[in-house]
């Protein structure tokens, strides 16, 4: 091992958070280079002055203090109501309803109306859609589109309520 | 684990504030540590330390289990430490500061030893100081509480090659600051 190798190991050595060949290797070169072992005891005085000197005594009027800031009724679970299975379900089922209420006024009143205004410009907008040369086939087009966000939605909504769980089990 | 903070958790979760009070009591020389490590300032230490000990009662029944409660409030803290950090990235040396590092710690009492080692523990508050936060946060979470390299990674949420990573340049710049002050 060489002095370079050696000095970036011996932070982890001094913490114990050496693998064992890692831990003998660097022994070893400690025993034949006493630059790198005084470098170790450097280090060393180091972690026992941060240890022994950044002290900070609570005061004596701490916990008073604490005490007199905290609400007067019991704690309550507010974070479960706001990010629990049921209100993720909730706020998905009003974006479900809220999603088709738009595409039933797009397909049944915007798009029908434009056919009365402009006949040329709903073309148009029809035209974009792929293989839909007339309104039904634009409707098919839209329903699929619709089927494919309330799929990816739901998967969306189980994978929240999975990791929401999973960090409160963390924890 | 001690059973008997399960205990006050549980009745702390019910509204008791004098076993809520135990449990400060018991925590706050840990979170005082945890906290002064990451926003060396005395007066923004007790702001992290009193709105640590808030959230943790306003957010018990969200701890499913009480034995997590020292770990829980660890993350509480250090993540509120390092918010205030981020917030002050230049701390201002104020007068509580002087005090708290000229004050020897508890069963230190030789004077001339004292003379000497508050010279020391002055300039260690200064080194620390003068260190970015993301390189003191690992070293004191590590010198100071003692949390392994991983449990680090996981307070700080970074790979725990880098908390190796900083921790040895945090000792090394700490080494060079106090060297060059003749500590």
């Amino acid at each position: 091992m060489q002095c370079f190798e050696a000095t970036e190991l011996l932070s982890s050595y001094l913490d114990g958070e050496l693998e064992e060949s890692e831990r003998l290797d660097l022994e070893r070169h400690l025993r034949i280079c006493d630059r790198c072992s005084a470098e170790l005891r450097e280090l060393h005085l180091v972690s026992d002055q941060v240890r022994s000197f950044l002290v900070l005594e609570p005061s004596s009027t701490f916990v008073t203090r604490v005490l007199a800031g905290l609400p007067d009724s019991p704690p309550e679970d507010v974070t479960s109501i706001a990010n629990g299975p049921v209100a993720w379900l909730g706020a998905f089922s009003v974006g479900t309803v809220a999603l088709a209420a738009l595409l039933v006024l797009a397909t049944r009143v915007v798009l029908p109306g434009l056919w009365l205004i402009g006949p040329d410009l709903a073309r148009a907008i029809y035209g974009l859609l792929p293989a839909a040369a007339s309104q039904v086939q634009a409707g098919r087009v839209l329903t699929l589109a619709f089927t494919m966000l309330l799929v990816a939605g739901c998967g969306w909504a189980l994978w929240r309520i999975a990791s929401t769980s999973w960090q409160k089990e963390a924890v | 684990m001690e059973p008997e903070v399960v205990a006050l958790v549980e009745r702390s979760r019910g509204g008791d504030k004098r076993a809520f009070g135990e449990l400060v009591r018991r925590y706050q020389g840990f979170v005082f540590k945890v906290a002064y490590g990451i926003v060396p300032n005395v007066q923004d230490t007790e702001d992290v330390a009193q709105e640590a000990f808030w959230k943790a009662y306003t957010n018990l029944p969200t701890l499913r289990d009480p034995a997590a409660f020292p770990t829980w409030l660890a993350r509480l803290t250090v993540r509120l430490a390092l918010n205030k950090a981020e917030r002050a990235p230049r701390w201002v040396l104020q007068e509580p500061d002087v005090i708290a590092a000229a004050v020897a710690p508890p069963g230190e009492l030789d004077p001339e030893a004292s003379a000497e080692r508050k010279d020391t523990r002055q300039a260690v508050h200064q080194a620390l100081r003068s260190l970015p936060t993301y390189y003191r946060a690992p070293l004191v979470l590590r010198d100071l509480d003692g949390y392994s390299y991983g449990e680090i990674a996981d307070l700080l949420n970074i790979a725990e090659g880098t908390v190796k990573s900083r921790i040895h340049a945090a000792r090394r710049l700490t080494r060079e600051y106090l060297k060059k002050r003749g500590v």
